[in-house]
């Protein structure tokens, strides 16, 4: 039996990913720890793993996007947050003993502490920024990451870039998606790990009408402020497709202005559980939330927001498996005719069934728990 | 027509924005901050340069850093179209 230490960032799309594998490798009868802030990990993860808790500071809302949200993402977050978890995370290290640390590439930490320590260790790639390049035609923004990492003093061994473990890179996502790239044979690409999730006792089930398509509606935990904006014309395209379309939308109830009747709103949505009952989503392409609808060949509108969003929005649409709107500027009739192409065209649930099969045969978080097993065991 | 004002109709019809959009857009306005470009919209402008004046934007950004990317402006487009 080996040992895995597991650091993430307390954000929702990271830990699902990390905690399935997690999962998958405490039900094989390894011992499994995570570094992290106790409390968010907790939330997300229950109260049977075992934390070593880093803490964090506040951080400043990440509320920009375009390219001012790669500088913010960077100097805003990453950097400050590895900087800060770094002296917790070597203890936390030196404590549990792994034979392997599972760094997500968000939480720099984890692969600092690893390379001092000598212990081998895998980054763990739940998004799509730092796997396909998508800054690879913008040569001065890829130098600009690269330069803050090193300024922070987070480089490893010979300018190593602690993103990218020379060991295992477990990405949950698959060729399907991605489209052809020239990954190094040491990135598994694994498809999403879907694991078990805290359950959403109040979900009204009975007020799912069967006779109209149900759609879902979800633009992200960090997307809560600046989606104020887009649910008005999201709500504009529900009432003209009210007679055949009813949504579930994952937002606060106030955020959500005014939407046709029957429309169900709530805060927490059970999603893996209500995806066999849906006929497409909008969302924001946000990678966990487009793989979570791809892994039941749902397909998709996607509004990418920032980030590495607009890179898989591409992915999809490359895919066939949904198409773009425009999050800050679609309106209402932009939004429905693209939600009704998707629900109406049958190449869209085609192309997302190809993406689905793909998924299952990448072997999601078990084949991502057996190559860290191989890695763990590796002479 | 002035370069300008072509490059404002460009944008326009790249964003579905109206005129009273349109009649806001100056030099000093950025794609990222002011007009809120998103990056499909970016392509598309790049794709309606080159089809009116046969420019490369995609070569232009390969050549900017992070913060001339943030900082990008109606102007610098209009600079490069002319240049």
């Amino acid at each position: 039996m080996s040992r895995f230490l597991f650091v993430a960032p307390p954000l929702a799309g990271h830990v699902y990913a990390a905690g399935a594998v997690a999962c998958a490798l405490a039900e094989r009868g390894h011992e499994v720890a995570w570094a992290g802030p106790e409390a968010s990990l907790r939330r997300m993860l229950g109260d049977g793993v075992t934390v070593y808790s880093t803490g964090m500071r506040p951080y400043r809302g990440q509320r920009d996007r375009g390219f001012r949200a790669v500088r913010s993402l960077w100097q805003g977050f990453v950097l400050p947050y590895a900087r800060f978890t770094l002296p917790a995370v070597e203890k936390a290290l030196v404590a549990f003993g792994p034979d392997v640390v599972a760094a997500d590439q968000h939480a720099l930490a984890g692969a600092v502490a690893a390379h001092r320590h000598g212990v081998r260790w895998a980054s763990l790639a739940p998004q799509s920024m730092e796997l396909t390049r998508p800054f690879r035609a913008l040569p001065e923004v890829e130098a600009w990451i690269a330069h803050a990492i090193a300024n922070a003093g987070l480089s490893i061994g010979d300018g190593a870039d602690p993103r990218f473990s020379p060991h295992l890179v477990l990405a949950f996502t698959s060729p399907a998606l991605t489209g052809p790239h020239d990954f190094p044979p040491h990135y598994a690409l694994v498809g999403p790990a879907l694991g078990a999730r805290a359950a959403a006792p109040d979900f009204p089930w009975d007020a799912l009408d069967p006779a109209r398509h149900t759609v879902l509606v979800t633009m992200g935990t960090l997307a809560e402020d600046v989606a104020r904006d887009f649910y008005p014309r999201m709500v504009g395209a529900l009432r003209a497709l009210e007679g055949r379309v009813q949504a579930v939308v994952a937002a606060p109830p106030d955020a959500v202005p005014d939407p046709p009747p029957g429309t169900v709103v709530a805060p927490q949505v059970p999603v893996l559980a209500l995806l066999p009952r849906i006929a497409a989503v909008v969302c924001h392409a946000g990678l966990n939330t487009v793989c979570e609808a791809l892994a039941h060949g749902v397909p998709l509108v996607v509004a990418p927001i920032k980030h590495d969003q607009p890179v898989t929005a591409a992915q999809v649409v490359a895919a066939g498996a949904g198409i773009r709107v425009r999050f800050g500027r679609s309106g209402p009739d932009e939004l429905a005719a693209a939600l009704a192409a998707v629900l109406d065209e049958p190449g869209y649930a085609a192309a997302a069934g190809r993406v689905r099969d793909s998924f299952a045969a990448a072997g999601g978080a078990p084949a991502a728990a057996s190559h860290l097993e191989r890695l763990a065991t590796r002479l | 027509m002035d370069i300008l004002r072509e490059i404002v109709g460009l944008l326009r019809a790249v964003t579905g924005e109206d005129e009273r959009w349109a009649a806001a857009v100056t030099p000093e306005s950025r794609l990222e901050d002011d007009l809120r470009l998103e990056s499909v919209e970016v392509a598309a402008l790049g794709e309606a340069l080159r089809a009116r004046w046969g420019v490369d934007l995609p070569a232009y950004l390969a050549g900017l850093d992070l913060d001339q990317l943030i900082d990008l402006t109606v102007g610098d487009v209009a600079r490069l179209v002319r240049a």
